[in-house]
């Protein structure tokens, strides 16, 4: 095929035969278009409410949170987070402190509602895990524990009782699971056990899409 | 006289379009359009020619099965479309991604074969480590920029010649959701240093990532 335009001095004569762009410029023009399609829908999807979590300066987390945290740990570089949700926004402190990882959360206006704090199977008493395990094991035909959390949910006044003597507090258990059933697609649980080890409930964790990661 | 061969360099324009969709529980696709366009090609120290010309297009399509929580195998194809000549590429791959505290860890292995006419079989072992960091909080989050990179090995055979390629590949993204992304970036690519002068291949890279 040719294309001519006799009136234009500077007109060009392309031929789709030995042109080797002539095709892919008509593919480039169809990419294009299905690229500005797309940003304009993304455009459209970002003007939408959405749920999110973000570093935050010690001076933004409310003051009954900043004083509980200072009671509990001294001296640790502590992270704050803000967490917002469907369900109402919560403030989290993070910190490391005797090799472990803590993490403390509260409500928005500082309310402690927890104090977790990551564990192994060997931190836990036996019965409790003995228990922990067998509900696993019936559970799935293969599971893998990849976290484990000790989770305090105790007054403010026993958690600081807790920490600075040798008292003994009952804490929930809190696992993450990767986990599979035969036929099943694989995937991935929070559980949560009471302080004997019973279970309580559990719940799917959803991942973000990796597809970024992949391709 | 010695003469020194000088090691030689392209830059280019390497746009990417990718949408995934999931076609049931263990199944997904994936197809992408990737137009590149060479613009300046030279050697260091050397002479440079700056010509804006369109140098291929890829179309690949991947299909994937769920194995576990976090791997997946893919089969796929890719159609090469350069100078008035299609190449064909069969693809098999394993990924899997691991999260850590602020970060996920991607691991794909990759082999391939590509069929060009009148050319040899080309056959590559792939291996690339690709990381999206988030930079504010343990997660990357809707409307927030985060930081990408990726460092690929490709060994290839293609009749008596073996080749050993690394691809440097930083990158910023802006995740609008989990259904798009958008990432620009550098991919470098460094090659025939094995045997010869090495050539340096630099793509702008921009990448639309979108999931139905």
């Amino acid at each position: 095929m040719l294309i001519d335009l006799p009136n234009n001095p500077n007109s060009v004569t392309y031929n789709s035969v030995n042109n080797p762009n002539f095709i892919t410029n008509d593919l480039m023009k169809a990419f294009l278009f299905v690229m500005l399609l797309v940003l304009t829908t993304t455009f459209v999807k970002a003007q939408e409410k959405i749920e999110r979590e973000y570093r935050i300066d010690a001076i933004s987390a409310p003051q009954t949170a900043q004083n509980f945290v200072a009671a509990f740990q001294k001296g640790s570089r502590i992270k704050w987070i803000k967490e917002i949700n469907a369900e109402g926004n919560s403030v989290e402190a993070k910190f490391k402190a005797d090799g472990k990882r803590y993490s403390i959360e509260f409500s928005e206006q500082g309310i402690l509602e927890d104090v977790e704090v990551i564990i192994t199977f060997s931190e836990m008493p036996e019965d409790v895990k003995d228990k922990i395990q067998k509900h696993l094991k019936e559970a799935f035909d293969y599971y893998k524990v990849e976290k484990i959390q000790a989770q305090y949910r105790q007054s403010e006044k026993e958690i600081l009782a807790w920490r600075t003597s040798n008292n003994v507090l009952k804490p929930l258990y809190e696992l993450v699971v990767k986990s599979r059933n035969s036929g099943e697609k694989a995937q991935r649980f929070e559980f949560l056990f009471d302080t004997d080890g019973n279970f309580v409930e559990r719940a799917k964790v959803i991942s973000r899409s990796d597809n970024i990661l992949r391709f | 006289m010695q003469l020194q061969a000088q090691a030689g360099y392209e830059l280019g324009f390497l746009p990417e379009f990718n949408v995934g969709k999931s076609i049931s529980t263990l199944w997904a696709v994936n197809v992408e359009i990737a137009p590149r366009y060479e613009l300046v090609a030279g050697a260091f120290g050397g002479d440079s020619e700056r010509d804006i010309y369109f140098g291929l297009l890829d179309v690949t399509t991947v299909f994937e099965r769920t194995i576990a929580v976090d791997a997946k195998l893919g089969l796929g194809y890719l159609a090469r479309f350069e100078n008035n000549k299609v190449a064909h590429r069969l693809i098999q791959q394993y990924s899997f991604s691991i999260p850590y505290y602020g970060y996920r860890l991607g691991h794909r292995f990759r082999v391939d074969q590509t069929f060009t006419p009148d050319e040899d079989l080309e056959v590559r072992l792939r291996y690339r480590l690709s990381s999206d960091i988030s930079l504010n909080g343990e997660f990357i989050d809707p409307k927030e920029i985060y930081i990408k990179l990726g460092n690929e090995y490709v060994t290839s055979f293609q009749g008596q010649e073996t080749d050993v390629e690394i691809r440097l590949i930083p990158a910023l993204g802006y995740y609008i959701d989990d259904d798009h992304k958008l990432e620009v970036g550098i991919d470098y690519r460094i090659d025939s240093f094995l045997r010869s002068t090495a050539d340096h291949r630099f793509w702008v890279n921009v990448g639309y990532y979108l999931s139905l």
